[in-house]
């Protein structure tokens, strides 16, 4: 079953006060970070997360799927040529 | 509304959980061998740990009228010891007369390594050998994708497994397309963090349609929720969406799923005779 596409408005209406408060916990986690000792330029998982407020940022639709790709390792289509199954007892 | 949680570990899980959700309208569950917290030392903790799925956890569920099954298998983490998981899998079909056993799983893939598929690939060669669906884990966070891919593409190499016969479990954003497009079924885990919360398991639901997908709170000893199946159900709900589709994900499919095993007998309220869909 396809299910009919909710209204826009009415998503907005239902969703806007979490959507400004998950934007604000998430504005003072890297505020957070910031004000910690030390520097995390060196960090991959800074990187990541820099991305994903990019993709945030940019157009629909598929931005969810996009940012489970930053997080993600990518697939090695050739992955099964170093895989040698482990040779059964005879 | 009445719904079956096809994945949880109630093991991990106290006996007032079962009345939680008892009350909240659950009316079967399905828990899937999983890893303990711990390496099993030996073939006979896994002969235990099988008992306690068909023995124990069904007896206590019954207590609150929740219908209990299972699936047997030694999990991804435990199977990088290949020498163990072959005397694991030597054993499953000790237990596979049992009456609450529907297939193999969660079998799959934690860290994608070469142990770990080719112990993924001798379970799949004793389902087939028993012609039992099965029951597949993917990976987590950023290995899920990578392992995803992986299991597909072993899943591929045998032509004569069905696809329907196959459920592939705590899919997301990245990963529920293939699987569906490719013809298994999918589930989706309501985790508080790491996997799909019951927002984005709408979403998916949503976008995919209620086709072949499934959803379940995977509970178990980490954070994890019991009753995460009704918070989607909610979900569903405050969107307005029909009924029959949230039926459809939360009681049809799982029932249609399992009825592919030949011990799946799920009783209905109020109904005498057993129903298989
Ligand atoms: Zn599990």
């Amino acid at each position: 079953m396809q299910l009919t596409p909710r209204d826009a408005a009415a998503t907005l209406e239902r969703e806007f006060l979490h959507i400004r408060a998950r934007l604000l916990e998430l504005a003072a986690d890297l505020d957070r970070l910031d004000r910690g000792e030390g520097t995390l330029r060196d960090d991959a998982r800074m990187k990541q997360i820099a991305q994903a407020l990019q993709v945030l940022s940019q157009r629909g639709p598929g931005r969810a799927e996009r940012v489970q790709m930053i997080f993600s390792r990518a697939y090695d289509p050739q992955w099964k040529e170093q895989f040698r199954p482990v040779p059964k007892p005879r | 509304m009445f719904y079956i949680d096809p994945h949880i570990h109630m093991i991990s899980r106290v006996t007032d959980d079962y009345e939680t959700l008892a009350r909240m309208g659950c009316l079967a569950v399905s828990e899937p061998a999983f890893w303990a917290g711990f390496d099993r030392g030996s073939v006979d903790g896994f002969r235990d740990y099988f008992r306690h799925l068909t023995e124990v956890e069904p007896r206590r569920a019954a207590q609150f009228g929740v219908q209990h099954y299972t699936w047997l298998c030694i999990n991804a983490k435990e199977a990088e010891n290949v020498e163990l998981s072959r005397e694991v899998i030597a054993a499953i079909p000790e237990f596979l007369d049992r009456p609450n056993v529907l297939g193999i799983g969660e079998i799959g893939l934690n860290k994608n390594t070469p142990n770990e598929a080719t112990v993924f690939l001798e379970h799949v060669e004793l389902a087939l050998r028993h012609d039992l669906p099965i029951l597949i884990h993917t990976p987590h966070l950023e290995d899920k994708y990578m392992g995803t891919r992986m299991i597909l593409d072993m899943l591929a190499d045998f032509p004569q497994l069905a696809p329907d016969r196959v459920l592939v479990d705590h899919v997301e954003e990245h990963t529920v397309r293939e699987v569906l497009e490719r013809g298994y079924w999918a589930g989706m885990t309501l985790y508080p963090v790491t996997k799909c919360t019951p927002k984005r398991a709408a979403d998916i639901i949503e976008m995919y349609g209620t086709e072949r997908l499934l959803v379940n709170s995977a509970g178990d000893w980490g954070p994890s929720k019991p009753t995460a199946v009704p918070d989607f159900i909610m979900e569903m709900r405050r969107r307005q969406h029909p009924f029959e589709a949230i039926q459809q994900v939360v009681l049809d499919n799982p029932m249609r799923f399992f009825g592919q095993s030949p011990n799946f007998k799920l009783q209905l309220p109020g109904q005498g005779a057993s129903v298989v869909r």
